[in-house]
């Protein structure tokens, strides 16, 4: 399609989805791309008048699985949490002890903030107010904290620096490190390759996590494995510089600081296998839909996008007034037949949704194939039962036939197939 | 391959050309027809639709005057012309192999339709309808999202807020007085040395210092402690400036600007003495789009808020397709002081933006809020601008 700066949605783009946006002047915004008479319309759902130069929105995250809870981090020391339950809204705030907050978790009745100064703090959701939060001090810089969507307990996070390279803790265990990331081997002049893990992403479970940086590689971890990276992309001679990352399944989909967004194949990390198109500025925040064929993006171009993962195609382009810097997208409540099925899908594991997917594609085949067998008739039966055996030979030279033709026309499926 | 086909049978040409000039007598502006008999059989009024289509494409060959005209009544029907396939027109004079013939006939065509359009022009006038100003780029230019038309109106509440907050925004609460550090590529060639220092007279308190081999990222921190609130460097190639970078202190953002048709005051035949050291006025013109109105905000945080009048200079701004044009001026009202006369000053010179940049200078993993550089292609028009 032709480039445009015009609010776009493709007629193609029918799937009910709804926006949460967070932007550089600390506005967040509801969209619902799915509306029929506003699909660009957009609503606050903070106040403005109350923002200052400290409030832009610096992360955003569902605090549960059924993400009907959004929690919100400013540039400054607070936290709020929207939660969006049976049609009604409300907001609570919580304060830490530090500033900036990159990345919120929450893990049963405790919310937990990566702080830019290098700390996870937690905070009992439900305690006094002057509750001090417990601290665990991962280095002295976070660049992103993520948590882990199908085991809540785990989080990791990535900074600047060796020391603040990507490490994972477990929140049930008191905090504890449970891997924590080796840097590559050094290059061939003996010198350390530098680190910077600008965000982080679990790739469907605990176990393997996906990073970029902004000194242009995408490496890919298995906790058990080893604590090298498993696999690499390195992009010197490009000069990307990744930004954010999300990952699922086989593909992990990374935006430049200059506004490319590609997705990788983890089976084969050397170039990329999608590019998506129409930015005109740095990515900021990249969220992936309960289905995964969905890649919502927030841009410094003050533009939210929604691409088909797939097909690369751009179904929906809307101006959001402010620098988008954070983005979540979520199946639209009121209607239960679609939601209700992503969401089982997000409980299971995406590696059996693959396979899923695969049994799909098969079965429309494996049906016709079982139709076959169904008409044919039995052979034993008839021979069992006592009646003429002029008529039972017949039935097996007509049986006899039809397997003929059946088998034929199972070569010509298979031929096909 | 058409022709060719043609050629060889004149006669049924010859039909079609006569069929015209009897269309002609009736209404002369459809003299143009479609190729074919199929076109020839058809009734007028079916055909007049499609007809006026041919028209169109032919206006820029051979009835170039009275676009005007054309243009209005192809407003009316283009919406009806995307829908249909286009077909290639032949004027059927083309095929008449007797040239002076031809000539005949086209010259009586050509007398008919100018003959229409003097009719056309004087009723016009009699109505006293103003003449078509006709189509200019910036008429054609295609709609932009982020334009910003009025500030004050209500749904531009967040970026009222957003001007607020934004990094300029200090500047226009007037906390500071701006102070310019301009440098240059290292070992800058004298011209560019002179554009320097003829920026500084420009620019009020700003301070040229030769980079001496020094790192952007540390000219910007050794500015930043020497409370400089913006750095000018330019950049030379081919001992010509063909570079600006702009950078706010002490958070951004960068802006990196394509400098080209830099006349020094030279260049101009001016002397630098007639530049007074007054504070001047700043004119920033057309900058509509949001990254135009960061991009204007950006360069007038370089002057002071204060012009001072009594000097009478003036330093324009002018944003035109995305090339902002500067010009330094002196101007002095007249007595009756209904009209102005300007003299230009120098220096003059074009920018035209590459990038925006958050942050201060960091080309690697800065992040950018406006590049187009590795897809130009895909997102330039010639209908559409960015500023």
């Amino acid at each position: 399609m032709k480039w445009t700066t015009a609010n776009l949605k493709h007629a193609n783009y029918t799937a009910k989805h709804e926006l949460y946006v967070g932007t550089h002047t600390g506005s967040f915004k509801h969209l619902v791309p799915a509306s029929e008479k506003s699909p660009h319309g957009q609503s606050n759902l903070s106040d403005l008048v109350g923002l200052d130069k400290d409030s832009r929105v610096t992360s955003l995250a569902f605090g549960n699985e059924a993400q009907t809870e959004i929690l919100l981090g400013r540039a400054k020391n607070t936290v709020e949490l929207h939660s969006f339950a049976e049609g009604k809204s409300s907001r609570k705030s919580v304060s830490f002890t530090a500033a900036p907050i990159v990345g919120l978790a929450r893990y049963n009745d405790k919310l937990i903030a990566g702080i830019g100064n290098g700390q996870i703090q937690s905070l009992e959701l439900e305690a006094d107010e002057e509750a001090e939060p417990v601290v665990i001090t991962t280095g002295n810089q976070i660049d992103h904290l993520r948590q882990c969507a199908q085991v809540r307990n785990i989080v990791a996070t990535g900074g600047k620096e060796r020391q603040n390279n990507l490490k994972v803790y477990d929140l049930s265990n008191d905090g504890k490190q449970i891997f924590s990331s080796k840097n590559l081997p050094n290059d061939y002049l003996q010198l350390e390759v530098p680190v910077w893990d600008s965000d982080i992403g679990f790739v469907d479970g605990p176990s393997v996590l996906a990073t970029c940086s902004r000194t242009g590689y995408v490496r890919l971890y298995d906790t058990r494995k080893q604590r090298r990276p498993v696999a690499c992309f390195a992009s010197e001679e490009h000069g990307m510089s990744f930004t954010t990352l999300v990952a699922r399944g086989n593909f992990i989909y990374t935006g430049t600081t200059m506004g490319a967004l590609k997705a990788f194949d983890t089976r084969r990390m050397k170039t990329h296998v999608h590019t998506y198109k129409g930015f005109t500025g740095g990515i900021s925040d990249l969220h992936l839909d309960a289905t995964g064929r969905y890649l919502s993006s927030a841009s410094l171009d003050r533009y939210v996008r929604i691409h088909d993962a797939e097909s690369t195609v751009l179904l929906y382009q809307c101006y959001v007034k402010s620098k988008a810097t954070k983005i979540l997208i979520r199946q639209l409540e009121n209607e239960p037949q679609d939601s209700e099925q992503p969401e089982e899908d997000a409980d299971l594991e995406v590696d059996n949704n693959v396979m899923e997917n695969k049994s799909l594609k098969a079965t429309p085949v494996d049906n016709e194939y079982e139709d076959l067998f169904d008409q044919m008739p039995t052979v034993g039966d008839s021979d069992n039962e006592s009646e003429g055996e002029g008529e039972t030979t017949t039935k097996q030279s007509k049986t006899k036939l039809k397997r003929k033709s059946l088998n034929q026309s199972l070569k010509i499926k298979k031929k096909k197939l | 391959m058409i022709k060719i086909k043609r050629k060889p049978a004149p006669p049924p040409v010859e039909q079609d050309s006569d069929s015209d000039s009897s269309i002609e007598a009736e209404e002369p502006q459809d003299v143009d027809i479609q190729e074919g008999p199929v076109t020839d059989s058809s009734d007028e009024e079916a055909a007049s639709s499609s007809k006026k289509q041919p028209k169109k494409e032919e206006s820029g060959e051979d009835v170039d005057e009275d676009e005007d005209e054309d243009d209005e009544e192809d407003d009316d029907e283009d919406d009806d012309d995307d829908k249909k396939t286009r077909i290639p027109v032949l004027n059927p004079l083309s095929l008449m192999r007797n040239k002076e013939q031809r000539l005949a006939l086209y010259k009586k065509m050509k007398k008919e339709k100018h003959k229409k359009k003097m009719q056309e022009r004087r009723a016009r006038r009699k109505a006293g309808v103003p003449a078509n100003p006709g189509h200019t780029i910036e008429s054609l230019r295609e709609k932009d999202q982020t334009e910003v038309a009025n500030l004050n109106d209500s749904d531009n509440e967040e970026l009222q807020k957003e001007l607020e907050l934004d990094d300029f925004s200090s500047y226009f609460e007037r906390s500071y007085e701006p102070k310019v550090l301009i440098t240059f590529a290292d070992n800058p060639v004298t011209k560019t040395r002179k554009f320097g220092l003829e920026l500084s007279r420009i620019f009020p308190n700003a301070l040229v210092k030769i980079r001496n081999k020094s790192s952007v990222k540390k000219i910007c921190k050794s500015a930043e402690r020497e409370e400089f609130t913006d750095v000018v460097i330019i950049n030379e190639d081919r001992r010509k400036p063909n570079g600006l970078l702009v950078i706010h202190l002490p958070n951004g953002p960068t802006a990196h600007f394509k400098l080209s048709n830099v006349k020094l005051t030279s260049d101009i035949k001016r002397d630098h003495k007639e530049i007074t050291k007054h504070r001047p006025e700043v004119i920033l013109t057309n900058f509509t789009t949001r990254l135009g109105l960061t991009v204007g905000r950006m360069l007038g945080a370089l002057f002071h808020h204060d012009p001072e009048f009594r000097g009478r200079r003036a330093v324009t701004f002018h944003n035109q397709r995305d090339y902002i044009f500067f010009r330094h001026h002196r101007y002095e009202f007249s007595k009756e002081g209904k009209r102005v006369k300007l003299r230009e000053l120098g220096p003059r010179f074009t920018l035209k933006l590459r990038s925006l940049q958050e942050g201060t200078f960091d080309s690697k993993t800065g992040d950018y809020a406006w590049i187009i550089s590795n897809k130009r292609h895909a997102m330039e028009s010639r209908r559409r601008f960015f500023l």
